[in-house]
């Protein structure tokens, strides 16, 4: 199976779990993050990222089928928090194709910011989120 | 950064792609953006770094190199680059020292243009070059940072270039722009620093084969790292 394919499967997979108001709940929760992320000041207050470190140098890497790529990381492997990452850009991007609006930058940058808020900034914890 | 205005390298849907394929191997890191970072914000800054500090660790650009070299980190907490852009006077004076005292590495994306300018001139270097400045805490003019508060970050943090006037690159920028902003930002800051600087950042923040001419660019000044909307690239022409 291709990645494209993997991707896919994935995705649907994960969707495949849930009915349509289970979906929808997460629907609501993402905008909800998506609704705070959207009021933040960007030019004051701190935007929290996940950044994908690519190596361009040698120029076949980014090329490289993903099972044939070494595993790199900057974190300590944490291999399952890495696909749970995946599967809801997967889980959310298929969402935001299927309203058929067109797609950009920004929304790339929004649903990176959406998971970065949530999986690793004071909000998490509920005596920092004030 | 911005990227409302950032070019895609490919379709949306392959982007999600490529990201997603970074993301499955575990080639990815934590950062947080800031801009300018007024005094009245302190008590919140300092909330999320004393946070970030039980979870993460810093990392300079030995800790990238070491990380591209070997594809292994070796640290005991995840890495968590704090980046800092325009070069405001408020970044040395309030934020700097919240980051030491927590332990991190700020990176700071310098246009030297803005720090190149005359005090009174600030202000309007500022709205004419898009830096902008909601919470002014100052009664002077003086609103970037000093080359000597530069030179002082130096010691403990990352500088790299951020243009020098922050203008905008595209595939239709001159030659001349392409080389004030890419390379001639890089022997600004490197007159000033007196080391070499390896890491650069454009406006919007697009990637590495967007626009293949800027890239020549960054090639001939040497630069190793690039900061994007989504990635951070070791660069071609790196050793």
């Amino acid at each position: 199976m291709s990645n494209e394919a993997a991707f896919t499967t994935l995705g649907a997979s994960a969707r495949a779990l849930f009915t349509t108001e289970q979906l929808k709940v997460f629907e609501e929760a993402f905008e909800q993050q998506a609704s705070y992320c959207r009021n933040k000041i960007y030019s004051e207050e701190g935007i929290p990222m996940f950044l994908v470190l690519e190596d361009v140098s040698e120029p076949t890497d980014a090329a490289k089928p993903l099972n044939e790529a070494p595993l790199e990381t900057a974190a300590p492997r944490d291999a399952l928090f890495d696909l749970l990452l995946v599967t809801a850009i997967e889980v959310y991007k298929q969402q935001l194709e299927s309203k058929g609006e067109p797609l950009q930058a920004k929304d790339i940058g929004l649903l990176l910011e959406v998971l970065a808020e949530h999986f690793f900034t004071p909000a998490r914890s509920p005596k920092l989120a004030s | 950064m911005d990227e409302s205005k950032a070019i895609l390298p490919a379709s949306w849907a392959e982007t999600v792609r490529s990201l997603q394929r970074g993301f499955l191997k575990g080639s990815y890191i934590r950062v947080v953006n800031y801009h300018s970072t007024p005094r009245f914000r302190l008590e919140s800054y300092e909330r999320q770094l004393a946070f970030y500090q039980q979870h993460f660790s810093a990392v300079g650009e030995a800790d990238l190199d070491c990380f591209f070299d070997t594809g292994e980190w070796f640290k005991d907490k995840p890495g968590l680059i704090l980046n800092f852009f325009e070069g405001y006077r408020n970044n040395y004076e309030f934020i700097a020292p919240l980051a030491e005292k927590y332990g991190f590495v700020g990176w700071f994306y310098i246009p030297t243009g803005f720090l190149s300018s005359p005090v009174a001139d600030q202000h309007a270097f500022a709205s004419t070059h898009k830096l902008e400045i909601l919470t002014n805490d100052y009664s002077d003019e003086r609103i970037a940072m000093t080359w000597d508060e530069l030179r002082e970050l130096d010691k403990k943090h990352v500088v790299a270039s951020h243009t020098q006037t922050h203008e905008r690159l595209s595939r239709e920028s001159s030659d001349e722009a392409l080389q004030r902003e890419i390379i001639s930002s890089k022997h600004d800051l490197e007159g000033q620093l007196g080391h070499e600087v390896s890491t650069f950042c454009w406006l919007y923040g697009s990637e590495v084969g967007v626009n293949p001419r800027a890239d020549r660019y960054l090639h001939q000044a040497g630069y190793k790292y690039l900061l994007s909307n989504f990635k951070i690239q070791k660069l071609k022409n790196s050793t």
